[in-house]
């Protein structure tokens, strides 16, 4: 009986201790699930155009050049990003970028946005966010 | 004992867990985006303004200069527009004073600047009655040199050209993006035409929220 006693004495702590420590992994594991969902670290797809050095002077020439479609076609917490590697600022819809600048945007709602663009041959470009 | 103990534990554990993950798949709105984020486009370097000055007739027709930055405290809706626009500009215009409506009191802390890209129609009176039809806190500003519009416009990467064809008619196209502007000439957020009273809202909300420190 005494021997089946201490038995039980040594082996209880530590089960709990592993109990403990399991518990204290899981709940940070939901807590860091959670907190990715809240701060929005979920992106949706990332779309990229490039505007190459020389574009504008390509335009200019009355060359008409194709490096985007005139249509896109997104969701919400889609990214659209915007690197113009050219000289001269690129006016691609409602979006203005420097020259040498990278311009990113999430899409957190839905809308249609027109305008300008000298990327494709149209010289327009809609984008619709679902 | 000790191994029953230790089975039971993990066997919730791995339930809490799997149900955890589950239901957050399973309720996750369609849209994750951070509520705290600003509807509209946001610079890694943004545009620095506060060197713009157009003439401002709100007052005088002759113009008195108005610089592109917000009283302290408070912020600056720049827009370039004309009072002859059939769509863009009244509903970008309402959209806004529909928006600064809803801010109860911080709408006292917003001002409205519109150039008109349009001078020549847009005489300092018509500009003036126009803007004051949106919003009592507003600056008409114009010029009739096309050199320091042109030179505005650049600084906000906004365009506009104004076509007359044989027939005499009057086509204006223009850039139609919204600029917040705090009181360092800083452009905080820009809207692109398009962007909802709603939301519209939801950015001045938040940008008054970081002016007070509750954000």
């Amino acid at each position: 009986v005494t021997a089946s006693t201490d038995a039980e004495t040594d082996t209880r702590p530590q089960a709990w201790a592993w109990a403990v420590l399991i518990a204290i992994v899981a709940i940070s594991m939901i807590v860091g699930a959670v907190l990715i969902v809240s701060s929005g670290e979920t992106e949706g797809e990332q779309v990229i155009i490039t505007v190459p050095a020389g574009t504008a002077a390509r335009v200019d020439a009355g060359e008409k050049v194709e490096l985007m479609p005139s249509e896109l076609e997104l969701t919400t917490d889609d990214v659209l990003v915007i690197h113009n590697e050219d000289d001269e600022t690129a006016v691609i819809g409602p979006f203005s970028v420097r020259a040498g600048e990278t311009l990113r945007h999430t899409f957190t709602s839905p809308g249609r946005y027109e305008g300008v663009c000298a990327l494709n041959p149209s010289g327009r470009v809609v984008i619709t966010v679902t | 004992v000790k191994r029953r103990h230790l089975f039971a534990v993990l066997l919730a554990v791995t339930a809490l867990v799997t149900a955890s993950c589950s239901g957050d798949t399973a309720s996750a709105p369609s849209t994750t985006a951070d509520p705290l984020a600003l509807v509209g486009i946001v610079r890694d370097d943004p545009l620095v303004v506060r060197d713009v000055v157009l003439p401002d007739v709100t007052e005088n027709a002759a113009g008195v200069p108005f610089a592109f930055k917000a009283r302290p405290g408070e912020l600056l809706i720049g827009y370039f527009g004309y009072t002859s626009c059939p769509d863009v500009c009244p509903t970008t215009l309402a959209h806004l004073a529909s928006a600064t409506a809803e801010l109860g009191g911080e709408a006292d802390r917003v001002e409205v600047a519109m150039a008109t890209v349009d001078p020549d129609r847009d005489t300092p009176e018509r500009l003036t009655g126009y803007l004051r039809s949106f919003t009592d806190r507003g600056h008409a500003l114009r010029t009739t040199d096309p050199a320091q519009l042109e030179e505005a416009e650049d600084a906000f990467g906004a365009q506009s050209q104004i076509v007359v064809d044989d027939n005499g008619t009057i086509d204006v196209q223009h850039s139609a993006t919204t600029y917040v502007i705090d009181e360092t000439g800083t452009v905080l957020v820009e809207w692109p035409f398009g962007v909802s009273a709603a939301d519209m809202q939801h950015d001045l909300e938040i940008l008054f929220d970081r002016e007070n420190g509750s954000a």
